[in-house]
């Protein structure tokens, strides 16, 4: 057995290394529990890709929360690019560019459709209130929700419909990229979501840190050590252990570890299913847990070029989606793989070079809605997605297929599921869970699977007031 | 609506006895409602002795290494305290802390256990039960309850040997049957439980056992009034148990059933719920003015709402209708005037009614 601490949390990515890092600078002692050999989870360096330091998964922010920055002191996050535009790219070689800047994006829609222009006008100006209203829920962790009215209409709406006075097949398929899931009910929210990240801070819309990801996890690592959070990786939790009160987590070494709260940063299903006491969570909750899984997930690619991938512009992302009815594809109901593919792809290098070796380049691609359990197997079917994915990007910049020197491929896996119920709840709601001190602060705590750091830090916030009042009482 | 109705394994003899033909449903088995004379089955089991047909009621066998786990997550009331051979009464909630059940939990072996209960809540038992591996099954056997005064009496003349205790049970090779003898019930009474082939046997030696004793044979009804005068509460009849695995309604508290909750209990499903939910209400016993009996009706305190009636019946011992109510905490004081929509003037009393008959013994 081994002494007592106030809290243990459980994984080492952004948000697990947030939450540890507030916890310890309020004065808590706080392990930190990673499975893996380093930290970082999803944005930790994961290629083999010689003289690359990337992670095949993201080489992009989307939402991190400003404020920790100021926070946790991290001087040395620099961004390499701040303010990404996105770029749908058309069948015809054409493009459409989506900048911040909405009178210019109107202007460049007006040229193809002056219907669309004015869609385009109304429909952000739209999203915008509704994302001003929404602030405070999604970015500031704020407990009241906004007005129902509000919530509930959105809640009712699929991004697929609020897309439907476009005429443009691919801007509607850019702009449904972001919802992921534009025909679940409540996938408007999503859109709005995404708006509302903007409104917190510029490197909310798209970011890139300088060094990339692992960087800023190496950065967020360091300042745990220096705020005295205890650190063991290659600490794999078997169990959480509790009565109807967390008492600590079982190692799969069978190490004990005692504590008074837990935070964990795994999937609401892995932690209430599988680690936390069978039952504990509630005989319907652990039903519905078990029922609710998603079906497809999001696949990546990183590609290691002698020369960057030419888009046409520089530091843009790139969309490549042809239709929005192809995010209803039934493929993946049927585990197979889907027809037309929705992709993304990001050159980071030209911003910050030095994420690969001198004169070579990545090519950074995530492609959504892809089985996670297709009948063939991911082993066989990644070489059919990278096939794919480099035919469709091919037409869209020259030379493609000869400048790859190397690749990484990683398959989907099983994410929190879309839900518009979720993205309508308070980050104190999906943080607690039905045993008293266990507390979830990873994607699952966040509204939509997006990497902020906000949930590891209002879940250290809500733990921390757990503990102080459990002291009293 | 359509009705499964089943006999029970006596349902020849009940036909026989049931001149009026009159019959009720419930769990989907049919059942005699009385035999001829109401108030005189009602008062047998005060007065001298009856014997009712009960096995409508629902019973499951948990069994598996894993079912003291299930248990414990399941029931208001901690199973590892139970030895083989004892019972308890205990609630389950849904996870909001809403009461699904209620009923008698009896340990038969370390893996063992059995849960009797006035309506079915399979589905809820089986799927809990599924995630701790552990197996349920409905039992159908005849059972035959056997209530008042002289009930021990007759347990003897029956040659059922040593007397049982409250909530114990005891298994036996009896005349050449394989009987469960029990005492789960509230009413100073005992049942016994045989295989259906055996039933007809059973029905006719415990009415010769009784006839020295005057033991009639009570309908449903009759049954129903002794639960209301001792005031207990039952699922379906009394109140709508939740059906919700989320529901919040209807609260231990509000139907006073918080004695069957334990306080260092900690794991039960639905605890955290249940104790922060608001106590606004409790149940009490009402008098009505008349014989009228007034089920499911509002109750008004000086014209203003104040709860609801529950079951309700006319009480032959007490000359009047009565009733259970779950009514507001500032009402629920004995004494307390309330009235019905219409008019009726109705007392809230102490719970029982009637004191629960002592057996005679000697």
């Amino acid at each position: 057995m081994s002494q007592s601490r106030d809290a243990v949390v459980i994984g080492g990515g952004l948000n697990g290394l947030v939450a540890a890092i507030y916890l310890a600078k309020a004065g808590r002692k706080v392990l930190l529990l990673e499975a893996e050999e380093t930290l970082g989870g999803s944005c930790r360096a994961t290629t083999a890709l010689a003289g690359v330091r990337a992670s095949v998964r993201s080489s992009l922010l989307i939402a991190l929360d400003p404020r920790l920055a100021k926070d946790l002191a991290l001087q040395g996050l620099k961004f390499a690019l701040r303010d990404i535009p996105t770029i749908a790219l058309q069948q015809d070689g054409s493009s459409l560019t989506l900048a911040r800047d909405v009178n210019g994006t109107q202007r460049a829609l007006a040229a193809r459709s002056p219907g669309d222009a004015d869609t385009y006008r109304r429909l952000r100006a739209e999203i915008f209130t509704l994302a001003r209203a929404m602030r405070p829920f999604w970015c500031d962790g704020a407990s009241t929700s906004p007005p129902d009215t509000l919530l509930s209409r959105l809640r009712r709406t699929d991004a697929a419909s609020l897309l439907a006075g476009f005429e443009s097949d691919t801007l509607k398929a850019a702009l449904a990229f972001d919802s992921v899931a534009p025909f679940e009910t409540g996938s408007a929210l999503a859109l709005v979501w995404r708006a509302a990240q903007e409104m917190c801070g510029l490197q909310g819309a798209l970011a890139l840190p300088q060094g990339g990801l692992p960087a800023l996890m190496e950065m967020l690592a360091a300042t745990a050590q220096a705020a005295g959070v205890e650190v063991r990786t290659r600490a794999r939790v078997a169990k959480i252990i509790a009565d109807n009160v967390v008492a600590g987590a079982a190692l799969e070494s069978g190490e004990e570890i005692y504590c008074r709260a837990v935070l964990c940063s795994l999937s609401r299903r892995k932690t209430l299913l599988d680690l936390a006491p069978k039952g504990s969570s509630g005989f319907s909750e652990t039903q519905k847990l078990a029922r609710t899984s998603a079906q497809n997930g999001e696949g990546s690619i990183l590609f290691l070029l002698n020369a960057p991938a030419d888009f046409g512009s520089a530091n843009a992302r790139y969309i490549l989606a042809d239709r929005l009815e192809a995010f209803a594809d039934t493929a993946i109901r049927e585990h197979r793989f889907p027809d037309e593919l929705q992709i993304e792809a990001f050159v980071p290098t030209i911003a910050d070079p030095t994420l690969a070796p001198p004169g070579q380049h990545l090519l950074s691609v995530r492609v959504q809605g892809l089985p996670l359990m297709p009948a063939d197997g991911w082993p066989a079917l990644s070489v059919k997605l990278v096939e794919r994915v480099t035919a469709a990007l091919e037409r869209h910049t020259a030379h493609l297929r000869a400048r790859i020197v190397g690749l990484d491929v990683q398959v989907p896996r099983e994410e929190e599921p879309f839900s518009g119920a979720r993205l309508a709840s308070s980050y104190r709601a999906r943080i607690a869970t039905p045993v008293e001190g266990l507390f979830l602060c990873g994607v699952a705590a966040e509204p939509v699977n997006a990497v902020s750091g906000r949930a590891g830090r209002l879940a250290a916030g809500i733990a921390q007031a757990w503990l102080a009042r459990e002291k009293r009482g | 609506m359509t009705m499964l109705v089943r006999a029970t394994p006596f349902h020849s003899r009940v036909a026989a006895a049931n001149r009026l033909n009159a019959w009720v449903n419930r769990n989907d088995h049919t059942l005699a409602a009385h035999y001829g004379d109401v108030n005189a089955e009602a008062i047998a089991p005060h007065a001298t002795a009856a014997m009712a047909d009960i096995s409508w009621r629902w019973r499951v066998t948990i069994e598996g290494a894993g079912s003291e786990e299930f248990l414990t997550r399941l029931l208001t009331r901690n199973p590892a305290k139970l030895s083989p051979g004892q019972a308890f009464k205990a609630l389950w909630l849904s996870d909001r802390g809403a009461v699904r059940g209620a009923g008698a939990i009896a340990r038969f072996g370390r893996e063992s256990f059995q849960i009797v209960a006035t309506q079915s809540d399979f589905d809820w038992i089986a799927r809990g039960a599924a995630l701790f591996d552990v197996r349920v099954r409905e039992i159908e056997e005849g059972g035959l309850a056997i209530v008042g005064p002289y009930a021990a009496k007759i347990f003897e003349a029956a040659g059922f040997g040593d007397p049982l205790e409250a909530l114990k049970f005891r298994k036996l090779f009896w005349r050449g049957l394989d009987i469960t003898l029990s005492r789960f019930g509230e009413h100073a009474g005992f049942e016994v439980w045989c295989k259906p082939d055996d039933a007809l046997i059973l029905w006719g030696r415990l009415l010769k056992a009784g006839e020295p004793f005057a033991m009639k044979l009570a309908g449903l009804h009759a049954m129903d009034l002794l639960d209301l005068v001792a005031g207990v509460p039952r699922p379906e009849r009394d109140y709508e148990a939740a059906r919700d695995g989320f529901a919040t309604a209807p609260t231990p508290f509000e139907l006073k059933l918080e004695s069957l909750i334990d306080d260092d209990h900690l794991l039960f499903n639905g605890r955290a719920a249940s104790l922060s939910a608001p106590r606004t209400r409790t149940r009490v016993g009402i008098e009505l003015d008349g014989d009228k009996p007034a089920p499911h009706a509002p109750l008004l305190h000086n014209g203003q709402r104040a709860g609801r009636t529950m079951g309700s019946l006319y009480s032959p011992a007490l000359q009047r209708a009565i009733a259970l109510a779950t009514v507001d905490l500032s009402s629920a004081k004995p004494g307390t005037r309330l009235t019905l929509p219409d008019g009726t003037a109705a007392k809230v009393v102490d719970l029982p009614f009637l004191p629960v008959p002592d057996p005679i013994a000697e």
